[in-house]
């Protein structure tokens, strides 16, 4: 295992320098001058000047990242121009909602997954199986963004049960507090965990079906293992093992959702702050928004990847 | 269902421009936000008071347009990435892979943000984007698929023909991946559609004043408090459309992939007359009679095991003979209660010690299994549970029939694994099924069926998955425990040189009947039906090269195409027309020797 | 040996192998220095059980594989790396078998299709050349001319295996390697392509290399035998030398482990598990099973030495008088003397 982790740090040495290669790029290779794109549209002609020294913009390309890369090593990501501060102060501030928000959906999407997966399979072809499947079907069809505006149009603006955007009250008796943090959490987080939940329930549910049909069920049948027992102890670990790398893959969907849900909801995360920046065409915003996810979405899939291994027994030989 | 849902969307979209239609451009700011039903404007107008259902249609074809094109992009793209990866494999295959994983390394939206973000806000780059997006999944798949292609032998074959690469990749490979592109290509547009609206609703596709689904739901978002119906209505359209091309996809994959076809068969449960428990006991281990076991195929069954009445006494060990597909496999599985749709055990008695297992509630059965019957499988590789240690599965076997502690149980499993010599059984216990060989594994499988010392032991083939030194010594290891034991052994195998190893009694099955049955020797030295002959004949003897191999001419019938009479009759030598007109019975000739043949009565007589 | 048409010099193959994290992995020594010599007209038998290499070594012999080091001799010439040109032309003379019928045959393409790609790759025939051989191959291989037009998966294995047999028949080499291709088809039909087989070695004067663990099935069709344990040849002796007085332990064992119909267990004790291609016993590779070894045994490996009659063998007692238990003991004996032959060690037959 330790050789294992060894070997996978040192291979996120190249996928990590790819990315941010591509995220360099993204700025460097925008029409146009580069120092234009940074500033913004009203950069007066000495500022751009002096951005050109500053970034040795004139140089040849590989240099300028180079240059580029040692700066992000020292947690030095430039200016916003349309926020008028160091971006690396903005991305952080930003983080702790976004990870919050797609934290707790990714959770819930794993639960409610995996159980209406395992369920469905148990109950296969009979009404819980129908019942599930037609849910998650509904659950990857369903666009994100209109959920989200379906559940705050009825339980917010006409219920009244939750509030409608933003991550605390400024004023009432819970204001600040944890209660009132979960209270603004729950429409966002479930409307993300929606569609992640109907995928993980697909897939877990055929992966249970593939396990049951296999030998090695019957064989325990055969042994006279109860039904109970060989669903829930040998067939849904063996499923869980091939399911959790699509829960990995979800970790991307979800930090990508969002952007939309963090949108329709006013949540002051990462996602909204990378829309706001591209409407602006706020280039190095958009740059330190997109490393720093994409930084943590490449972390959250070691981690699956590390755990998919300690639970297959095969992978370690 | 995802047909009609996707028909009742499109079919309109594609007929905007001769319905007719309001121009959905047309801005009339007296109209603004009417609802739907409204004089002249079925579902009502937006802020600006055009017509949203002409709207939503022109809308739905730019969606469903860009979708198209995206999906095609990225398909066309992602396909020729992963077939040169596949194909060039080394360096090629290295650093496409690397650029794919990098790009795999952006969660997918932000990707489509980022290019957006370079390009600018608009419909062609968002367009752009999304494709650019899903190559890395499109490239994978191909790949995937591609290199396991590469390792079939019929692509060696085609190397051996003597064939160009170009045309091995355009006639051999590309037409087994098409129809995984198309699968794939069908249950992602659905997502397509979803991300490109995506994108429009954030204000980064479609610009106005042109409109798709996405820029729609965005505008209306403002307004949701007061004319809800604006951003409700896309919504609703995106939502139906999307269910529809998944199904759609759904049904595709369903259609090409055999591998998840879900049969009908699951609500044909047939009505089993609750036998009378008989606790008397009658010397048999096990007592099958007229056991029918077959398949329910589109609504008829077709019986794979024909009636078959077999007896087997303690300690007594007993082999099933046949070729492959005639009714083995499927005559154990009936015997342990494991048959599953679209299987059926039509009808026919099962007694395991005086019990008739046929209408046996399952618990009970499932309290019979591994106690009283056990089962060796064929396949040494699939047998065991690879995410659980030997240990584990031993222990799960040995606790499940009778309480024990902890260190009672575990010093069992130890003694089980020494009864069945596996060396150093202690440390074995922490072994992972992987770690083993297949004769190892196959040991253990004895191990765990023998567990709770059934009187009945079943053993599918069970060494004919292993090397000839290896079987040698897994059915000294068998015979020695059954006899030790007295468990009484019913050994299903298709080579008759094992069956003279270790069985007393042989039944030899064909196309699902028993044709013949006699004591080993007297089979051997005597047999007496002519498919037995003939496939006695068939058998490469060692030391007897010169021994010219009788091939039986013909194949088996297949389950639909049983002929009426002898099932043997058609690849018979001596087959008479009145071998083909009626079911020839099992009548005895000589002691307990059993012929399912016309003809060897008619030798008795002469004789 | 003017005779010889087909010649592997000391082939060997390693799969994988090389640095690590954890250090330098063994390689997996699939066939090691192994030379055999297919004579003209001769059919050639290659036996061992799985992972002994025999079918490596098949693929070497047909090129689809390069081997590691040793060469491939055709008619004394050695044949090059084999690209464009030259790969035709070679597989104009050599065809291979494979042991999966329905695996080896492109589920996509019709019964004609299949056989008529190699005379396409070939380039020489007209359509009609080519239609005319296709017909007369189907019906060859004893099928009918109405097969031409199915996939694959509507014919049997049996009748697979003869489609696949008329591909590497339809350029009319003259060296077919055969990999187990029976071993995956029931008796009844195994003796049906057996019989084929037979049939057209005689018709057309075909070479065979015929790769096989079934040791019965070896004896009714080849005229010389390779025994291979672990990579290597250990036995390897015209067909009646080797099955009437076979040498090497091994061979011994193997003979006397296959049930025969109307025979009990008289069999050589038998020690053990197969040790790993990646971790070869230093000495004499069958040692840690045999009943015979001695120190020596795990220390050194034993030549593949010739004697008089050409009869190859690779162990150290292999020119000792040693009363052979095994194979003289009749049918009738009893249980108790199989326990073990008088050369044998004591002890159980698993250790």
């Amino acid at each position: 295992m330790a050789a294992y982790l060894l070997k996978r740090l040192l291979l996120l040495g190249p996928v990590l320098l790819g990315l941010s290669a591509m995220v360099f790029a993204l700025v460097s290779l925008v029409p146009g001058d580069p120092a234009l794109a940074l500033l913004g549209p009203y950069a007066t002609p000495e500022r751009v000047a002096e951005l050109h020294r500053e970034l040795g913009l004139d140089g040849p390309l590989p240099l300028r990242y180079a240059t580029w890369l040692g700066n992000v090593l020292h947690g030095e990501l430039g200016r916003s121009y349309s926020l008028n501060r160091p971006v690396l102060d903005t991305v952080l501030e930003r983080l702790g909602p976004t990870l919050l928000l797609a934290g707790t959906a990714l959770v819930l999407a794993t639960l409610l997954g995996l159980v209406a997966g395992a369920v469905s399979a148990v109950h296969r072809q009979r009404w819980p199986d129908r019942v599930l499947t037609l849910l998650s079907l509904t659950g990857l069809s369903t666009p994100a963004f209109w959920l989200a505006l379906l559940l705050v149009s009825v339980l917010a603006v006409q219920a009244r049960f939750f509030p409608v955007s933003g991550m605390s009250s400024s004023h009432g008796p819970r204001a600040g507090g944890v209660l009132d943090l979960l209270h603004h959490l729950a429409l966002p987080a479930l409307s993300l965990a929606f569609i992640a939940a109907g995928i993980i329930a697909r897939v877990t549910r055929t992966a249970m079906l593939e396990v049951l049909g296999q030998g090695y069920i019957r064989n325990a049948r055969a042994r006279g293992i109860p039904e109970d027992q060989l669903f829930y102890r040998h067939a849904f670990r063996n499923a869980v093992v091939s399911v959790i790398p699509v829960i990995g893959l979800q970790a991307g969907f979800v930090l990508g959702g969002a952007v939309y849900i963090e949108t329709v909801f006013q949540w002051p995360g990462l996602g909204r702050m990378l829309v706001d920046a591209i409407l602006a065409r706020d280039l190095l915003l958009v740059q330190g928004g997109v490393l720093v996810v994409a930084t943590s979405y490449v972390l959250i899939n070691l981690c699956t990847d590390l755990l998919q291994r300690a639970l297959d027994p095969r992978a370690q030989a | 269902m995802g047909l009609v849902a996707v028909a009742a969307i499109v079919l309109p979209a594609l007929l905007a421009p001769v319905l007719p239609l309001k121009d959905p451009d047309i801005t009339r700011l007296d109209q603004r936000l009417l609802p739907p039903l409204s004089e002249g404007f079925l579902l009502g107008t937006d802020s600006l008071g055009r017509d949203l259902l002409s709207r939503l249609l022109w809308g739905t074809r730019v969606s469903l347009a860009v979708a198209l094109l995206g999906t095609g992009l990225a398909a066309a793209a992602g396909t020729l990435i992963g077939l040169a990866a596949a194909w060039y494999r080394r360096l090629v295959d290295a650093l496409l892979m690397r650029g794919i994983d990098v790009l795999m390394a952006f969660p997918y939206l932000l990707l489509a943000l980022s290019i957006v973000a370079v390009l600018g806000p608009g419909l062609r780059n968002a367009t752009l984007a999304i494709a650019l997006v899903n190559i890395p999944f499109f490239a994978r798949t191909v790949r995937g698929a591609a290199l396991s292609l590469r390792e079939q032998e019929f692509l060696a074959a085609a190397r051996l023909s003597g064939l160009s690469d170009a045309r091995i990749l355009a006639t051999e490979l590309l037409p087994n991946v098409l129809p995984l592109i198309l699968v794939t290509l069908a249950s992602t547009i659905g997502w397509m559609v979803l991300e490109t609206a995506g994108l429009s609703f954030l204000g980064l596709g479609a610009q106005p004043p042109q409109a798709d689904l996405g820029s729609m739901l965005g505008q209306g978002r403002v307004l949701l408090a007061t004319a809800s119906h604006v951003a409700l209505l896309p919504g609703g359209v995106l939502f139906v459309l999307v269910v529809g091309l998944n199904l759609l996809g759904d049904g595709a994959r369903d259609a090409l992939d055999p591998r998840v076809s879900g049969t009908g068969a699951d609500t044909l449960t047939p009505t089993l007359s609750r036998g009378e428990r008989e606790f008397v006991r009658d010397h048999t281990v096990l007592r099958v009679s007229g056991l029918t076991t077959g398949f329910v195929s589109a609504g008829s069954f077709l019986p794979a095991v024909r009636k078959i009445d077999l007896v087997i006494r303690p300690g007594e060990s007993v082999a099933l003979v046949g070729e492959s597909g005639s009714g083995k496999s499927l005559t154990a599985l009936s015997l342990l209660g494991l048959i599953e749709p679209p299987g059926l055990i039509l009808e026919g008695s099962i007694r395991l010690l005086g019990e008739e297992l046929r209408g046996t509630p399952s618990s009970r059965l499932q309290r019979l299994r591994g106690r009283h019957i056990g089962y060796v499988p064929q396949d040494p590789m699939t047998s065991l549970n690879p995410l659980f240690t030997v240990g584990e599965q031993l222990i799960e076997s040995l606790t499940v029939h009778q309480p024990l502690g902890r260190e009672e149980a575990r010093s069992r499993a130890i003694s089980l694994l020494e009864s069945v010599r596996i060396p150093d059984a202690s440390r074995r216990l922490e072994a992972w099924p992987h770690e083993l060989s297949g004769g190892m594994r196959q040991r253990v499988a004895i191990a765990l069926a023998l567990a709770h010392e059934p009187e009945l032991l079943i053993a599918d083939e069970p060494t004919t998955g292993l090397d000839v030194t290896t079987q040698a010594q897994v059915l000294d290891l068998l015979r020695e425990l059954c006899q030790r034991k007295g468990t009484a052994l019913l050994f299903i195998t298709h080579d008759f040189g094992v069956v003279s190893e270790l069985c007393e009694r042989v039944v030899v099955l064909y196309a699902g009947e028993v044709v013949e049955e006699a004591a080993t020797e007297v089979l051997l030295r005597n047999p007496r039906h002519p498919y037995t002959r003939r496939l006695l004949a068939c058998v490469p003897r060692l030391g007897e090269p010169e021994r010219t191999l009788e091939a039986i001419p013909g194949q088996p019938p297949r389950l639909e195409e049983r002929p009426p009479g002898c099932a043997f009759a058609p690849r018979c030598t001596f087959a008479q027309p009145r071998c083909q007109q009626t079911p020839v019975v099992l009548s005895e000739h000589g002691t307990a020797h059993h012929v399912r043949c016309l003809r060897a009565g008619d030798e008795e007589e002469a004789a | 040996m003017s005779d010889v048409v087909l010649e592997a010099k000391e082939l060997t193959r390693h799969f994988g192998g090389g640095w690590s994290l954890s250090g330098r992995k063994p390689p997996i020594r699939a066939v090691e220095g192994v030379s055999l010599a297919v004579r003209r007209g001769r059919t050639l038998g290659v036996v061992g059980e799985s992972g002994c290499g025999k079918s490596t070594m098949a693929r070497m012999m047909v090129g689809l594989l390069e081997p590691t080091a040793g060469s491939l001799l055709l008619d004394g010439r050695p044949v090059g790396p084999l690209r464009g040109q030259a790969r035709r032309d070679y597989h104009r003379r050599v065809q291979l078998v494979f042991q999966d019928p329905l695996g080896s045959l492109n589920p996509r393409r019709t019964v004609a299709q299949i056989l008529e790609a190699p005379l396409v790759g070939l380039g020489r025939d007209d359509r009609e050349t080519r239609r005319r051989k296709v017909e007369r191959m189907v019906e060859q291989v004893g099928l009918r001319p109405e097969h031409l037009h199915r996939y694959p998966h509507e014919f049997s294995g049996g009748q697979a295996q003869r489609i696949v047999i008329g591909r590497a028949l339809i350029l009319e080499p003259e060296v077919l390697v055969l990999d187990e291709p029976v071993s995956a088809l029931d008796v009844s039909i195994q003796a049906q392509i057996l019989s084929l087989l037979r049939e057209l070695r005689q018709r057309l004067g075909l070479t065979y290399v015929f790769i096989s663990h079934d040791l019965a099935v070896v004896e009714g069709l080849c005229d010389e035998v390779a025994v291979m344990y672990l990579g290597r040849v250990v036995e390897q002796a015209s067909r009646e030398a080797l099955f009437r007085s076979p040498r090497h332990p091994y061979t011994r064992t193997l003979l006397s482990a296959i049930p025969v119909p109307g025979r009990r267990g008289h069999r050589l004790p038998l020690l053990g598990e197969p040790p790993s291609p990646a971790a070869p016993p230093p000495g004499c590779a069958w040692a840690p099973r045999c009943y015979r070894a001695e120190a020596r045994c795990d220390r050194d490996a034993p030549a593949l030495t010739d004697d008089s009659e050409s009869h190859l063998t690779a162990c150290h007692f292999a020119h000792d008088s040693e009363p052979d238990a095994a194979l003289t003991v009749p049918a009738s004996a009893s249980e108790a003397s199989a326990a073990g032959p008088p050369a044998g060690p004591p002890g159980p037959p698993d250790r």
